[in-house]
């Protein structure tokens, strides 16, 4: 795996669904998965800091006031209705533990939808960079991860998810994502065996 | 690697395009998580409703390993599920049972299969077990215990037999405690039949005025409850007598459980009772003395006690602030007598080093008089030469009744066997004792001492000194006063010739300790005889000559030994580190002085090495012993020699050195020739396994960085290959300790973490944290520093579950590297 065209992409890593109070954390089941994705995407991401590699943070909120147009529908709107997601609050921000990385991750603040490629500019930042790889960590499985997945496959990129830095909603959503759908149209790994994959000497 | 395909639409269409594949697939993301969300809770309620059965319901693969075990396994099968997952079904089965399904597996044309075995962890419970074969593979089966329907079934046969055949009284009442059946014995005390009990309750028949409540309550409570219960009551029989019953209500329960009726066997208890109360009546007046007389005796012991441990606490301590600058005087002052010095100045010096000889002779009397006390002072026995001993204790003396004008004679008879075995110091101390008496007492004539045999036999002999004087004597009436500690001759003109009173108690006590007797007679104005007999076994000559060369070539060697050695001195008195240097300086060694035990440790960690560490046992901060243990617990500690050197000369105290991990033992004021016989002990052993330039390394052996080949973000080795000298072998070693440890430090954390000792947390943190620097662990040294840290905060416990989790995370990836790192060595 060539660090130079690889990306990552950390998709959702808001206080809401990370922290320990955050509005989103009681409808996931076993919820020390969440402290154990973290831990393990930030000890990915000191190694990867010291790599080439393109580090870009996608979270996702809500503003107070939309369109009807634009307003969510379905499990979104649910989540807005929670009050959780919102703009301009704690639970929107990213979450404390990325700060020790933002002189490295570039973020793409506009996302609503569960994809990180509608109406947020992320292709064209991936072509800038010249990225043909891309990793996705982050939640939830099945919805942003599947749909940020997909799409970037669709749009010719090799894509790896990192399994044991995601989680989801439930157990079971998390075992027939990494085992049935992903493997559909990606790689799935864990970050240490990518980590061996982009520290291993390369022959260009 | 595929490429990017769009690469060829140029920003803007690329872009446009991904948003709309984006809003495209958002639509079919959210049915296919919609439909997982259904199969979730599909799966949950399945799962609810396994779960609750008390049977167990079980999954096989096709190769008959467990893939699914229902909760109720651990109670029927007493096994923890989550260790049976993937293991043979048929391991769970007692061996004799095995083979019944092992017959059903093997033939694929059965599709079904009920049997009844013991499971393997059951001493005697029984299981029926069904099994189905799956037509996809694999089987699915369920366990049902069936220890309760053969429990109450045996119960009921036991109770009949009971009922029929016991004088004890039975009643059988319904679930609901109505009575339908009692045997004749209770027909017979009570003159209740059956026709007047049945339908009633048992108590509202027999129970009236002068019941207990109270027991009536609890065993009503029982029987609503469906519990057995056991109790003494009062009851009535028909004509109005009370009489005094033990029962027993046991519940008796059908197959599926149910309660279907209680059996209740009762035992009368009048007589007894009448006869305890009498007894009770006539030994509550001795109780009350007996009561009285054992807590004086108590009161009475526990003063004694702490009077005791009081006294011991206070010699020991005593001994200690006191020999520790002794040491440091006399060191120095013997040094200082070895420099160029003025006549006066010389004369000067000499007297404080005498006189502090003196003062320790005297604390040495202190603390060998508790140690007699307390039972502790032991003998050693060993080969001496009895006329050497006399030429010393004659040259030590002579020169103090020289002084004095008076004559010292010291005879010792023919027949008086040279070499023996026994305690020379202690014999010799008991001479100086009584030699020095006479001298002091003595103001012209002489002093004459007498050695001779009393008796001889093949291996021992008994001999007797004899000391006489020309001196002043004393009254017979003070001849037994004379060994009583502390006593001393009050009204003699020579009271001002010093002593504690102590030496001739201490002296009494040790010849009683080497079998032997003492006696005095002594005349005013004549003279005073003092003689005392020990037992000594015969020794061997050739013995005691080795005994001596050894120890002066013990001493030489030792010498030798120290030069190059890197020695560092735990102490933290300034004047004895001045006094240890010089004596080790002297003769080569490098010497390190740590002011405390966590100086020392510091020392270590610092990436110092040492051949050996001379360890005070008392210090501020981290005493010797706490210290030790600490080291102990480093890998890079596990094997330097440490040698206590501590004034408080006890046996227990060398012992808890000895166990707390130290290696030897040495006593302050420091002997020169003792400390160097100790140290060529340990710097021989110690050296010639770590000191590089002995080390004569193996050509092949690598001397290169091996992980340099593999990055590994967790493990930085450089310090470590640099402490070993580049040898993979040792760095694969010193990380497999390390590994041991961190993963056993980890699990106690755990522990703490779970019953909440938190500040325990931060103290295993703090020992794991400098293990780790040592092997360049530094992420998990960083999150022990921050784990320690959290401890005093607000919401520790929360923040420290976390961060020892974080931490099992961070070992788990050392754990990885450390593996491919050793591939990789052993590779190379």
């Amino acid at each position: 795996m060539n660090a130079r065209t690889t990306a990552l992409l950390l998709v959702g890593f808001e206080n809401d669904k990370y922290a320990a109070t955050g509005l989103l954390r009681g409808i996931v089941e076993s919820a020390e998965r969440i402290d154990a994705a973290l831990a393990r995407t930030l000890r990915f991401m000191r190694a990867v800091a010291l790599l080439p590699v393109v580090v870009i943070s996608t979270p996702i909120a809500f503003d107070p006031a939309e369109a009807s147009t634009t307003k969510p529908r379905g499990i979104l709107a649910a989540i807005r209705g929670m009050g959780a997601l919102q703009r301009g609050t704690w639970g929107a921000e990213p979450v404390a533990e990325l700060a020790e990385f933002s002189s490295v991750i570039t973020t793409i603040p506009n996302r609503r939808g569960f994809n990180a490629f509608t109406d947020t500019g992320l292709q064209e930042i991936l072509a800038e960079r010249g990225v043909r790889t891309v990793l996705i960590a982050g939640n939830s499985t099945g919805l942003c991860v599947d749909a940020t997945g997909r799409t970037a496959a669709e749009l010719g990129y090799d894509v790896t998810i990192l399994t044991d830095c995601i989680y989801g909603r439930t157990l079971l959503e998390d075992r027939v994502y990494c085992e049935q759908i992903f493997p559909l149209y990606a790689h799935t790994a864990t970050s240490t065996e990518v980590l061996d994959l982009l520290q291993a000497p390369r022959v260009d | 690697m595929s490429t990017n395909g769009t690469e060829h639409l140029g920003p803007e269409l690329a872009s446009a395009l991904a948003s709309a594949l984006g809003r495209q697939s958002d639509l079919h993301v959210e049915a296919t998580s919609r439909l997982i969300e259904a199969l979730s809770e599909s799966e949950n309620k399945l799962r609810r409703r396994v779960e609750f059965l008390s049977q167990v319901v079980f999954e096989l693969d096709d190769a008959g390993m467990l893939e699914y075990v229902s909760p109720a396994w651990q109670r029927v099968m007493g096994e923890d599920p989550m260790r049976c997952l993937r293991l043979p079904f048929r391991n769970f089965l007692r061996e004799g049972y095995r083979q019944t399904f092992d017959d059903f597996f093997a033939d694929t044309s059965r599709t079904r299969h009920t049997f009844q075995a013991k499971p393997e962890r059951w001493e005697s419970s029984w299981a029926k077990f069904s099994i189905a074969r799956v037509p996809d593979g694999g089987f699915v089966g369920a366990i049902e215990d069936l220890f309760a329907e053969q429990s109450a079934r045996s119960e009921i046969e036991m109770l009949s037999l009971v009922a029929s055949a016991t004088d004890n009284m039975v009643i059988i009442t319904d679930a609901r405690g109505h009575t339908t059946w009692v045997n004749g014995a209770f027909t017979r005390r009570t003159g209740y039949t059956l026709d007047d009990m049945e339908g009633r309750t048992p108590g509202s028949v027999l129970q009236r005025e002068g019941t207990s409540r109270d027991v009536a309550r609890v065993l009503g409570t029982a029987i609503h409850e469906h519990r057995s219960a056991r109790a003494e009551i009062l009851n009535f029989t028909k004509t109005g007598d009370p009489y005094w019953v033990q029962l027993q209500i046991t519940p008796v329960l059908d197959t599926a459980g149910e309660v279907t009726r209680f059996v209740s066997i009762q035992t009368d208890t009048t007589e007894r009772r009448a006869a305890d109360e009498a007894l009770r009546a006539r030994s509550a007046s001795l109780e009350e003395r007996i009561a009285e007389r054992t807590s004086e005796l108590v009161a009475a012991r526990r003063r004694a006690e702490t009077a005791t441990n009081s006294k011991s606490v206070f010699l020991a301590n005593m001994s200690h602030e006191i020999r520790t600058p002794l040491n440091a005087i006399i060191g120095l002052s013997s040094l200082c007598l070895t420099t160029d010095l003025d006549t006066r100045q010389r004369d000067y010096l000499s007297k404080v080093e005498r006189s502090a000889q003196h003062v320790l002779r005297i604390v040495s009397e202190i603390l060998d008089m508790s140690k007699v006390e307390s039972g502790v002072m032991t003998l050693e026995h060993r080969d001496f030469s009895m006329r050497t001993l006399l030429e010393q204790t004659e040259a030590i003396t002579l020169h103090l009744a020289q002084t004095k004008g008076i004559g010292l004679t010291v005879v010792c008879d023919a027949e008086v066997p040279d070499f023996v075995v026994g305690d020379s110091v202690r014999l010799q101390q008991v001479l100086l004792n009584l030699i020095g008496n006479a001298v002091k007492f003595t103001e012209r004539g002489s002093v004459d001492v007498r050695v001779a045999v009393t008796e001889r036999e093949q291996e021992h002999a008994i001999v007797q000194f004899t000391v006489s004087d020309t001196g002043i004597g004393f009254p017979n009436e003070m001849a037994n006063r004379l060994f009583d500690p502390f006593s001393q001759l009050d009204n003699s003109p020579t009271r001002n010739a010093g002593g504690t009173g102590l030496g001739l108690a201490i002296s009494k006590r040790l010849v009683s300790l080497m079998g032997g007797d003492f006696q005095v007679k002594s005349t005013v104005g004549v003279g005073s005889t003092f003689s005392f007999t020990v037992d000594l076994a015969l020794g061997d000559a050739q013995a005691l000559m080795r005994q001596d060369m050894e120890k002066r070539d013990l001493a030489e060697r030792g010498r030798t030994r120290c030069r190059g050695a890197r020695i560092l001195v735990a102490e933290d008195n300034e004047l004895n580190q001045q006094v240890v240097r010089e004596l080790l300086e002297s003769v080569g060694a490098q010497v390190t002085i740590a002011g405390n035990g966590l100086e020392a440790l510091q020392q270590l960690d610092a990436g110092h090495r040492f051949d050996a560490i001379l360890m005070d046992v008392q210090m501020p901060v981290l005493d010797g012993m706490e210290a030790t243990r600490s080291i102990r617990e480093r890998s890079e500690g596990a094997a330097i020699p440490i040698i206590a050197t501590t004034a408080n000369a006890t046996v227990e105290e060398r012992q808890r050195c000895l166990v707390i991990g130290m290696n030897d033992f040495v006593t302050k004021p420091v002997d020169p020739d003792e400390l160097f016989q100790v140290l060529s002990r340990w710097l021989d052993v110690h050296r010639d396994r770590v000191t590089p330039e002995e080390t004569t390394p193996a050509p092949s052996a690598p001397t290169r960085d091996v992980s340099t080949d593999i990055i590994m973000p967790n493990l930085d080795l450089t310090a470590l290959e640099k402490i070993v000298g580049g040898d993979a072998a040792k760095v694969t070693r010193l990380l497999g300790v390390f590994m041991t440890t961190t993963q056993k430090t980890l699990t106690e954390m755990d522990v703490c973490v779970a019953s909440g000792q938190i500040p325990s947390v931060g103290r295993l943190a703090h020992r794991l944290r400098s293990a780790a620097a040592t092997v360049g662990a530094h992420r998990i040294a960083r999150k022990c520093e921050a784990l320690e840290s959290s401890i005093g905060v607000a919401d520790a416990p929360a923040r420290t579950a976390r961060r020892v989790a974080e931490m099992h995370e961070l070992f788990a990836d050392v754990e990885r590297e450390v593996a491919r790192r050793n591939q990789s060595a052993e590779l190379a």
